[in-house]
């Protein structure tokens, strides 16, 4: 089996994957494999589970059954502190500020390794100073590269929600992910800064090799940057392929032409 | 299946529990228990019942408002003092009370008026928790008038308690929970107001009792209700159990009313005094009618309860916007009204059971907060937010509660001050080995 | 310096120096009050000011400290650091206790558990024999004053009270310190959203179980100055209502805010003290410990419905990072995107 190896050519497995909230089969057998290094598509119409697939995998819900495996190492059913630091960052569909904080303090907070953040050391600057106004470096140039170094001083709850996904983004990346999972990082924003935000992904992906997994609903917009797509219908893939392929398939044309 | 921690935790808590009984033989315990356990149990329904009835509340309304509401309670404590006030004082001294009769106008008047606001307004689709207050102000005014010209009975007093607590309960929703929920409140804000809440209602209370004592030279804290309580009497003899109306038995010079209850089925008899003294020193068992009309009361309500969730529309709304509230109003259910009901539901029940507390006990403004303690380890227990699970945990609550007092008094009389310890330990030791509590065992089954 | 803060807190000296300049007794008296509460309340706002936490069982905790403080000096006569020492970590002790199993749970067992908890330590102090240096119902005597060797009795309670004021303001500078740094920042971020928290790696099990435990323990320390204090207690003075007005104290001063906290303090306790002396004076047809009761839980209402962040509203967390921000801006970095948005 050389999905237990580090070397393997995917860096996400999702192996069978069920998950049932009381009546609802949120998850019927998921299957899916995310290369090392692309920029993967999970679409799929309202309610077919791909929110529930990422909470699975982020570990804030446990499968009932199946397996995932993340960079050589089973992850199923770790709590999803433990998966950011092994690497898997994700972002939430509906924003998810820490709301009575800056923007700057958002970002911040998402920083790995700070010694300031024990109770035993915080007291004393000296001990976290240094790596402290590395961090804020970092924040600053994610957050200029992102546009939304303006705000920085805003109370996050009071930008906009185009904002906020930039935000969710920002604190995704301080960490310097191997993988990132994004919930529809434009949802609700025009389909020109769709694909600004799309075109600077691509480059994050292309540049630093963070492999990604993104929700979206607008094929369109999508199909200029990723690699694959996988098809969630009714807590199942039903197909998958690259961008082309999947225009071409008829069954996901049905299930779109059927939802509309 | 339990962990090993938590096996062992609960391995320590036993061992914790047993310590006392290292200084007295366990022989001993045994020898005085045993002989008291159809009483235990007898108690454990009694107990069980008062528990039910304030705890269901907390269940009912944490079913749609999601938060441990802390001034149930004190809810309770408003029913029991309406309920107390109108059997005490709606008559005084064979001449009718006029604040009293006042205050039924009143009411009776003001549930009229806020019920033909609701009339005119009820096609605008706003006036349906004008319907939810005018309801039972109205049925407060009656009742309180009914006791002061008719005379207060069982029956009355239940009805002025739910009421009373009803809307109680339902304009703290509105007035408080209702405003800050729309303020994006935390559950943790809305708990620290359920507090505010309770603290007013409780010390509103207290400044009534001083208000008495100093104006009216009575006192109405710390009193026993004063309701007259018929006492029975079992004893097992031969294999037949029977219950003797012991308080007739102080009247009575004959024929005193008596059930048998064995293999020939059960006989209405009465004893003769010789009789009657004949029988052991010691009855085996005895109770109250408290007993009896609790447990009346307790069947009504889980059978009314049962009708209302399974077989009526509201039920199934309940249910719905229990759930998912956004999905429920999408569905076109008419979710305010429905919240509306579960607070004066969960207010009513509160009432009656706060009254029968104070018929039990005695009535003061703290005892709402007192039994919402226990209460609490009764919903937890129970897996916050079911139905049964409260259920169930009311009577293996009341049932640990009973034993371990027993156990306690066997040890040495003095220890059964540490009663309370009880139901809070159970609490801890859910907490520690189950918090999901009851509700988890028939989820897993299903 | 948020300006109602500063004028409250200026009609606040001014108050207490009048009181000085009439009795100097009683001035020394409010103060420790004041010290005493401070301490409780900048506990309380560690964990629901910060991070979030329901406890309501503050009193317990409190009584918990004054209580091992009190058998320790009274019974032992353990010398008063160890006792302050003692007392912090029993009351410690009983935070963990009941943090473990209920911080990983929704907000109201917590919630639930340190309310059971404070009353179950309330009880239990009750009932403990008359006869035991416990005290029972009676209370616990003979507590040894830690300044006996002043013979001067204005002295003795100068001195002790400077010593309450001086440990304040140790915890003062801690929990500001502890808010002031990364630590207060993940500590905020638990409290507005456990979930994104987690989501960005914080073990927030940890932090929450800490921050309970580290917030008792200095519960702990402010009923050791009470029970030094006062050299006697008695359970029937650790109600719930006390729990309650350390509650309020920290909602009108503004939550995650130390020194509104303070601020909070002093105006509840000062209000205490006024209609103490009022109610002398003035004659209401209402009972002023109840109403005044009555008026603890209106507040709690008022204030979370219509001014949630206090009177003084807490402040972005203070470390060098802002400097680099500042620089950034200054470099012309942060300029808003082309015409869109804003
Ligand atoms: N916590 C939950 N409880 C109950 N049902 C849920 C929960 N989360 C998701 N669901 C249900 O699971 C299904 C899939 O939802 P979701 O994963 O959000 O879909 P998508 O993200 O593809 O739009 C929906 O029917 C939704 O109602
Ligand atoms: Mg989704």
């Amino acid at each position: 089996m050389n999905s237990n190896s580090r070397n393997s050519n995917y860096i996400l497995e999702v192996i069978d994957v069920r998950k049932r909230f009381g009546g609802i089969i949120a998850l019927d057998g998921v299957n899916l494999k995310v290369k090392r290094g692309s920029m993967t598509a999970l679409i799929g119409p309202n309610g077919s589970g791909k929110t529930t697939l990422f909470n699975v995998i982020a570990g804030v819900y446990k499968p009932d059954s199946g397996k995932v495996i993340f960079d050589g190492t089973d992850i199923t059913g770790w709590p999803p502190e433990k998966i950011y630091h092994r690497g898997l960052v994700r972002t939430f569909q509906v924003p998810r500020m820490f709301k009575a904080m800056t923007v700057f303090e958002n970002v911040l907070t998402a920083a790995k390794g700070n010694p300031g953040e024990r109770f035993s050391t915080s007291p004393l600057r000296k001990i976290w100073k240094a790596i402290e106004l590395k961090i804020a470096e970092k924040a600053v140039d994610i957050m200029e590269l992102l546009k939304i170094l303006h705000v920085a001083r805003n109370l996050s709850s009071a930008i906009s929600g185009g904002q906020m996904k930039l935000v969710e983004l920002a604190r995704g990346l301080m960490s310097d992910p191997i993988m990132l999972l994004l919930d529809e990082p434009a949802a609700g924003v025009n389909p020109t800064l769709a694909h600004e935000i799309f075109g600077f992904l691509r480059n994050l992906n292309k540049e630093q090799g963070i492999s990604m997994l993104i929700i979206e609903h607008r094929l369109d917009i999508l199909f200029d940057y990723v690699d694959y797509v996988y098809v969630m219908h009714r807590g199942k893939v039903v197909a998958e392929g690259t961008p082309k392929e999947i225009v071409e398939n008829p069954v996901v044309v049905d299930i779109y032409l059927g939802e509309a | 299946m339990l962990k090993k921690r938590e096996v062992s935790l609960l391995l320590m808590m036993l061992l914790l529990l047993q310590s006392p009984l290292y200084a007295v033989s366990i022989n001993e315990i045994f020898s005085k228990v045993v002989p008291q356990i159809p009483q235990i149990f007898l108690d454990t329904v009694m107990l069980g019942n008062l528990y039910f009835l304030i705890a269901i509340g907390i269940t009912l309304t944490f079913t749609v408002a999601k938060f441990a509401n802390f001034a149930h309670g004190d809810v309770a404590t408003v029913g029991a003092y309406a309920a107390y006030l109108l059997y005490n004082f709606a008559v005084i001294g064979g001449v009718v009370n006029g604040l009293a009769v006042e205050l039924g106008y009143i009411s009776t008047i003001g549930g009229l008026i806020i019920l033909s606001i609701w009339y005119i307004l009820r096609r605008r689709g706003y006036g349906n928790t004008l319907l939810a207050l005018g309801i039972p102000i109205f049925l407060t005014g009656l009742t309180v008038l009914y006791g002061c010209y008719v005379g207060a009975n069982l029956v009355d007093l239940i009805i002025v308690a739910a009421t009373t607590s009803a809307v109680t309960s339902l304009l703290s929703y509105l007035l408080v929970y209702k405003p800050l929920k729309t303020r994006n409140a935390s559950l943790v804000q809305l708990m620290v107001a359920s507090i505010g809440v309770a603290l007013f209602i409780r010390y509103a209370l207290y400044e009534m009792t001083w208000y008495s004592r100093t104006y009216f030279n009575t006192e109405i804290a710390y009193q026993n209700f004063g309701m007259p309580m018929t006492s029975y009497q079992g004893w097992f003899i031969n294999g037949t159990l029977v219950i003797v109306n012991a308080t007739a038995a102080l009247y009575f010079m004959n024929k005193i009313p008596a059930i048998k209850i064995g293999a020939g089925g059960i006989k209405l008899t009465s004893l003769s005094v010789e009789e009657y003294y004949k029988l052991p020193p010691q009855p085996n068992i005895s109770f109250t009618d408290l007993y009896i009309w609790s447990t009346i009361t307790v069947i009504v309500i889980v059978l009314g309860l049962m009708l209302l969730f399974k077989k009526t529309k509201i039920g199934k709304a309940w249910r719905a916007v229990a759930d998912n509230p956004i999905l429920a109003a999408a569905c076109g259910i008419d979710v305010e009204s429905v919240i509306n009901l579960a607070w004066l539901v969960a207010g009513a029940l509160a009432g009656i059971g706060g009254l029968f507390w104070a018929i039990r006990t005695q009535i003061y403004p703290e005892l709402g907060w007192m039994v919402l303690l226990n209460a609490f380890a009764v919903a937890v227990l129970g897996g916050l937010g079911s139905f049964w699970g409260t259920f169930a945990a009311s009577y293996i609550l009341a049932f640990a509660e009973q034993l371990g007092v027993s156990i306690l008094a066997a040890i040495n009389p003095q220890f059964t001050g540490y009663r309370f310890l009880i139901p809070f330990s159970v609490f801890l030791l859910v907490l520690y080995v189950k918090p999901e509590g009851l509700a988890s065992i028939k989820k897993r089954k299903a | 310096m948020d300006k109602v803060g500063l004028v409250l807190g200026i009609i606040v000296v001014a108050i207490i120096a009048v009181f000085a300049a009439i009795n100097v007794s009683y001035a020394l008296d409010l103060i420790f009050f004041i010290a005493f509460y401070a301490i409780a309340s900048l506990s309380l706002n560690l964990e629901y000011g910060y991070t979030g936490l329901s406890n309501f069982g503050k009193v317990g905790f409190i009584a918990v400290g004054a209580y091992i403080a009190g058998v320790l000096s009274a019974a032992f006569n353990v010398p008063f650091p160890l006792c302050v020492l003692a007392a912090a970590v029993a009351a410690a002790a009983v935070g963990a206790f009941v943090g473990i199993p209920t911080v990983k749970l929704r907000e109201d067992y917590l919630g639930m558990a340190t309310i059971i908890i404070g009353e179950m330590i309330r009880i239990l102090l009750r009932n403990t024999p008359t006869n035991s240096v416990w005290g029972g119902v009676f209370g616990l005597r003979g507590i040894k004053p830690p300044f006996a060797f002043i013979k001067d009795p204005l002295a003795r309670q100068f001195a002790y009270v400077g010593l309450s004021v001086f440990l304040f303001g140790l915890v003062y500078w801690l929990i500001e310190r502890w808010g002031n740094s990364p630590l207060g920042r993940v500590l905020k971020a638990i409290r507005d959203d456990e979930l994104a928290a987690k989501s960005v790696g914080k073990f927030t099990y940890r932090y929450k179980l800490l921050s309970l435990t580290l917030g008792s323990a200095i519960a702990g320390i402010a009923g050791a100055l009470y029970a030094f204090y006062f050299l006697y207690l008695n359970p029937d003075t650790f109600i719930p209502l006390i729990t309650f007005m350390i509650w309020v104290m920290v909602i009108i001063g503004g939550m995650a805010n130390n020194a509104g906290v303070v601020l909070g303090t002093a105006i509840v306790i000062l209000i205490n003290r006024i209609t103490q002396i009022a109610k002398d004076y003035i004659k209401l047809p209402l009972e002023p410990n109840y109403f005044q009761a009555m008026l603890v839980g209106l507040l709690i209402i008022l204030f979370l419905m219509f001014r949630p962040q206090g009177l003084v509203p807490e402040k972005p967390v203070n470390t060098p990072s802002w400097e680099v921000l500042e620089k950034a801006e200054e470099e012309g970095r942060a300029k808003p995107p082309g015409g869109e948005e804003q």
